[in-house]
């Protein structure tokens, strides 16, 4: 594969990931792709301040984070829909599927401090140094929004299925 | 549990830790069943949010202006990270390794260019400036073109009267390629006319027309190619051309030639 080919399949795979963590940030299919082509329309206009050898991956997430930011500041509206995440239809375990739905409610309680981190790290492909830059954090606040974001989801969850036990009972 | 051994289980969870390291929290946890409990159902939970996310992909195709912004920005990011390799070189020219390096020069330092003369190299100085015309106007949406849709024959008339010559944006429909904007340039070698055109998948061609030269000999039709471009261009005895696009296929030179031989 030759150096065009390979960067244009890492672009690929990169927008991919954009896609899915709009989708979390904005709750709204319509404005994360418009949020997606905006970030790419700042990305061609600022392609010179890109370092070749540098992270293209955190370069593309930190303008998409802080074009989401400066968004929503100029809209001055939260947009409280739902956390747009597909009905884990295909888990055919019921069990497991239940717990699923318990996990992505939690995630939607979750104040965004604490739920970026979680959704940066579950995307698999970024180390915490990466996914704090990504966020403008210190790595410290962001280890420690993690830990308290994950903490909260655990003891969410865990009360619900309390609840229910207890319904049972 | 603290909040620094949290951390910890933490990293641990996402193979942040070192050998050494994750041996240590092992052993904790062997004897800690209730930590171990919590590290499991966090673990669970990761599992899930990332199978939820990787999902949300595969529920739609990508929008087209997705990707066509992604080709574009393959592209820039491309020509930044490459500007000094070795050129392909194509088997027509000679020494066109040098000539391709000298034009591409020119092309990335095209906002300059008023200030900063180029060394003389076998590409003529208005490929040059169609070459960094293409680079900072055609490939890029974010500056619109002057003229567009049915403003680009009444702009034809004015670069006409601009430059002294008759031209006009040739009809490229024959190839699935439709003219989509024009644009007169200002250089030291006179105006030059930018027609942009796009093909059914968004790629982008430049044709620059330049009023010939009297000084200069007409040449036939010579194509240069680049890591992700190439150029076409010939001299005739009022308009002196240069097709810019996308290079790999062999596009620029059969349209090129086609266009060589028509006009």
């Amino acid at each position: 594969m030759d150096a065009r080919a390979e960067l244009e399949q890492r672009l690929t795979d990169y927008v991919t990931s954009l896609r899915r963590y709009a989708l979390v940030l904005t709750r709204n299919r319509d404005q994360a792709e418009d949020l997606v082509q905006d970030t790419l329309v700042k990305a061609i206009a600022a392609s010179d301040s890109w370092q070749p050898g540098s992270d293209l991956r955190v370069w593309l997430f930190r303008i998409l984070h802080n074009t989401h930011i400066s968004e929503r500041r100029r809209a001055k509206v939260r947009n409280d829909a739902r956390l747009m995440l597909p009905e884990p239809l295909e888990e055919t375990d019921p069990t497991k599927r239940i717990e699923l739905q318990q996990v992505l409610d939690a995630l939607e309680e979750l104040p965004e401090a604490q739920r970026l981190p979680i959704v940066l790290v579950a995307l698999k492909e970024m180390s915490y140094a990466e996914a704090a830059r990504t966020l403008d954090l210190p790595l410290g606040t962001f280890y420690s929004r993690l830990g308290r974001g994950r903490e909260a989801l655990r003891q969410i969850v865990g009360k619900v299925k309390a609840t229910k036990l207890k319904l049972v009972v | 549990m603290t909040s620094a051994e949290q951390i910890d289980f933490n990293a641990y969870l996402d193979g942040e830790l070192g050998p050494e390291e994750a041996a240590e929290i092992e052993a904790r946890l062997a004897e800690d069943p209730e930590a171990q409990a919590r590290l499991e159902a966090c673990g669970r939970h990761k599992d899930m949010i990332a199978d939820a996310l990787t999902a949300i992909a595969l529920t739609g195709p990508v929008p087209l202006k997705t990707a066509r912004l992604e080709k574009r920005l393959a592209a820039k990011l491309h020509m930044r990270a490459a500007p000094t390799r070795t050129f392909a070189a194509g088997p027509w020219l000679q020494g066109v390794t040098q000539i391709a390096a000298a034009a591409a020069l020119v092309a990335f330092g095209w906002w300059g260019h008023a200030s900063w003369t180029p060394t003389p190299s076998g590409v003529p100085e208005y490929v040059s400036e169609a070459l960094g015309a293409h680079t900072v106007f055609a490939n890029d949406i974010v500056r619109p073109a002057e003229f567009t849709g049915g403003d680009v024959d009444s702009a034809a008339e004015w670069f006409s009267a601009k430059m002294g010559v008759p031209v006009l944006a040739p009809d490229l429909s024959d190839y699935g390629i439709s003219v989509v904007g024009a644009r007169l340039l200002g250089t030291k070698e006179g105006p030059l006319a930018q027609f942009i055109y796009e093909d059914g998948d968004g790629a982008r061609y430049s044709l620059t027309l330049a009023k010939h030269p009297d000084n200069q000999p007409i040449a036939p039709l010579q194509v240069v190619d680049y890591p992700n471009r190439a150029v076409g261009y010939w001299r005739t005895q009022d308009i002196d051309f240069a097709l810019v696009g996308k290079s790999n296929d062999g596009s620029i030179q059969s349209l090129a030639a086609n266009l060589a031989k028509d006009i």
